[in-house]
């Protein structure tokens, strides 16, 4: 048997399937606050969008902390396409590998705008920043969304 | 001679920025819908894909084009501090040209879709999308920072609740 072709079933109940909606979830309406908070307005009240931006980052941090852990373990969607789909494989890996890089990247804003007076913020340059991040995210959203439907013929983003 | 800002009526710059509030509202509800069509599984349906995308991107081009109506009404938000804050008035038109850039992007990327395409590039159309909400979060972010400065100019105090929201 030809097991490059093998495509397998998940339940529409199954708790791998439902955590890793959860986790994009949560992850989603983090970005979103974010967005919120960064297109909020910023002449003027530069440390009060600052302390805003950083508060709605660190809370992006950590939903993707949690969504990368959770994963990365035995049990999840990506573990399932590894294990039992090896045509999928370097795909999930590549997944696991942007996520990361993600997260390094927010890791370092945050790092980098908790070290930044607020007077010496330019409020345009932090949005961009932002912007490239919400967008890399989106389209890592989106190739997981692909790739978890190709594996188990599941729309994920129905859970979005 | 320097320029005295006008006087601005509360009450009526108070309606106005409610209609920019709940005009603004729809567009972000438009691009989240937007946002998750995109989002979805495409392979293997790749149709149903684009059809999706099509649907959310026709409820974003009739958000920002409402907005743009009101936006470009005498009595809007935009209008009034085009009038009575001149400092701000090359802003005001900046914003205006945005929102018609915008709304062009918009409508072309509509009717390119509209063609049938049994197998549309969904990789592309997903980079092209995300390019045009990054240039509308932009743009609002400035009409957020714009209307912010001449709320404060106007009344000395915040705007209690965030433009963007």
């Amino acid at each position: 048997m030809d097991n490059t072709l093998r495509r397998t079933t998940l339940p529409d109940d199954s708790l791998a399937l439902a955590e890793n909606r959860a986790d994009r979830e949560h992850s989603l309406l983090a970005l979103q606050e974010l967005e919120l908070r960064a297109g909020s307005p910023a002449p003027g009240r530069d440390a009060q969008w600052l302390a805003q931006v950083i508060h709605a980052l660190d809370a992006l941090e950590t939903m993707l902390v949690t969504q990368y852990e959770n994963s990365d373990d035995d049990d999840s969607i990506l573990s399932a396409i590894l294990r039992d789909q090896p045509r999928l494989h370097h795909r999930v890996v590549q997944l696991g590998r942007d996520y990361r890089d993600l997260h390094e990247a927010v890791s370092r804003l945050h790092t980098q705008l908790e070290a930044s007076p607020p007077d010496k913020i330019h409020f345009a340059v932090v949005r961009e920043q932002l912007d490239c991040l919400a967008t890399d995210l989106r389209y890592q959203r989106a190739r997981e969304a692909d790739l978890i439907y190709e594996a188990f013929n599941v729309d994920l983003g129905a859970g979005d | 001679m320097a320029h005295v800002p006008e006087p601005t009526d509360l009450n009526a710059s108070d309606q106005a920025l409610e209609t920019h509030r709940a005009d603004q509202d729809a567009t972000l509800t438009a691009i989240h819908q937007l946002e998750t069509a995109l989002g979805a599984p495409a392979p293997r349906r790749e149709e149903t894909w684009r059809d999706n995308v099509l649907v959310a991107l026709e409820t974003l081009d009739r958000a920002i084009s409402h907005e743009q109506r009101n936006a470009d009404e005498p009595d809007s938000l935009l209008s009034d501090l085009a009038r009575t804050q001149p400092r701000l008035r090359n802003r005001v038109r900046g914003l205006r040209v945005q929102y018609g850039q915008v709304g062009r992007t918009v409508a072309a990327l509509h009717h390119e879709l509209s063609v049938p395409d049994p197998d549309p590039d969904f990789e592309d159309i997903r980079r092209r999308i995300a390019w045009l909400l990054t240039a509308l979060r932009h743009q609002r972010g400035r009409e957020s920072d714009l209307i912010h400065e001449a709320y404060y100019d106007s009344f000395n105090t915040d705007i209690d609740n965030d433009t963007a929201k």
